[in-house]
């Protein structure tokens, strides 16, 4: 019974995997790039998202709120606060393809740019959005969200690889290694 | 046997996998969504791109390309898009006017986003849901170039290309992982291959309007309805599709 339960759910997920997924196109920013362009790179979780329209009305926004755990550059307050475009409002949804969407509780990386003293953008999109998620063995993982298939050309035309999965220490050294060269340059 | 069944269901299973990537590379917006009437009227931005270095700023190239029969109108669909140059002052998601807009007024296609279409819709149960609205917004950091411009391209990004991918995503379409298509989520500068569709494009854009007469784009089985005509089955029932 065990095993053929495996088998249909490995067919479900073989079936699954196979449908191509939605996001949009965005030129390709290096973690240099991402780092040079940030205010602070937080590690926190999501406690709250409210969606609503935005000033001027003209699309539906996303304010999340996430907590900060760590910060892994820059400087940034206990809680931060970034918008991004997209959400639902009533019974009326608006989609921005490829933006960063995100879940209740998740727990994040995000690099951010400041337009407030704790608001602000995510920067590269979803470039700059990633989740923590520990793996079986306990290891935390960096991952990123970009897992709705957008791939990223940089600005002379060349496919980048996809961004992958890493050691969320591995990740963390390797954010403050690029920033303190940047500092030293 | 129970052996054999097992390897059968993963045999299937693989063989829908292999079809689904190869054949059916294009993807449509999750949850699915179409206009309730073709061709869908654009607003294009008649102030054209500034960086275009033209009399109209591209602006005619661009309806051109969008409204050409190599792009969505001759995917077999019948005219499924009609852009035509307009003030887009009052752009705005939710007022039932798609625009697309040279410039980006709500601030949010900054940095690395080149362009990007926001795509409105009333949520409601059932499988079909019709867009309300999708306006498209454009990146004025970069610099933009138009088949039109003389003088070469170098570094530059061709607005026809780009936009005519907008539109598509404006239709109901998703990216495809077919390389050279109108869809594939990625153009390399100086490159306007993406204002051809093709065939994977026509795809998709047939899944969604219909070619041949083997589609439909009314009501789908639980959507909303006030007449019989309004739904693909023919019958509205309770106020819902059947």
């Amino acid at each position: 019974m065990l095993r053929r339960a495996v088998f249909y759910t490995l067919a479900i997920a073989l079936c699954l995997t196979a449908v191509p997924a939605v996001a949009s196109t965005f030129v390709a920013m290096s973690p240099r790039e991402l780092v040079a362009g940030s205010d602070a790179i937080i590690q926190g979780r999501v406690i709250g998202q409210q969606s609503s329209w935005s000033h001027d009305g003209r699309i539906v926004v996303t304010e999340v709120t996430v907590k900060v755990r760590d910060v892994l550059a820059g400087q940034a307050p206990d809680v931060v606060k970034v918008q991004v475009p997209g959400g639902r409002v009533g019974d009326y949804s608006m989609v921005a393809t490829g933006f960063p969407t995100f879940k209740d509780r998740e727990k994040v990386i995000l690099f951010v740019s400041f337009e407030g003293a704790s608001t602000g953008r995510v920067v590269g999109h979803q470039l700059g959005h990633w989740e923590v998620v520990e793996r079986l063995d306990g290891v935390k993982m960096a991952v990123p969200r970009t897992e709705d298939g957008a791939s990223f050309f940089d600005r002379s035309g060349r496919l980048t690889p996809e961004p992958e999965s890493v050691p969320l220490a591995d990740f963390k050294r390797g954010i403050r290694r690029i920033e303190r060269d940047t500092i030293h340059r | 046997m129970r052996k054999i069944r097992s390897s059968r269901i993963l045999l299937a299973a693989a063989v829908v996998s292999f079809l689904a990537t190869s054949l059916f590379a294009y993807a449509l917006l999750n949850p699915r969504r179409v206009w309730r009437e073709t061709p869908v009227t654009y607003i294009v931005d008649d102030r054209g791109q500034a960086s275009i270095d033209e009399p109209d700023h591209g602006l005619s190239a661009t309806i051109n390309a969008i409204n050409s029969q190599d792009a969505w109108n001759g995917a077999g669909a019948g005219d499924v898009v009609n852009a035509v140059a307009g003030d887009i002052s009052g752009f705005q998601l939710g007022d039932n006017i798609p625009m697309l807009n040279f410039t980006d007024p709500t601030g949010q296609c900054s940095g690395n986003c080149l362009a990007a279409t926001f795509t409105g819709f009333y949520s409601r149960r059932g499988r079909n849901v019709f867009i309300d609205d999708a306006d498209i917004v454009t990146n004025t950091a970069y610099d933009w170039t138009s088949e039109s411009e003389t003088g070469g391209c170098s570094g530059e990004f061709f607005i026809e290309g780009v936009q005519v991918h907008e539109i598509g995503h404006g239709l109901g379409l998703g990216h495809t992982n077919v390389t050279g298509a109108t869809m594939y989520p990625s153009v390399s500068s100086c490159n306007n291959g993406p204002a051809t569709t093709e065939a994977d494009d026509e795809a998709g854009i047939c899944d969604l309007y219909g070619c041949g007469g083997g589609g439909c784009d009314l009501g789908q089985k639980g959507d909303s309805c006030s007449a019989d005509n309004q739904c693909c089955s023919g019958k509205c029932r309770g106020g819902a599709c059947r």
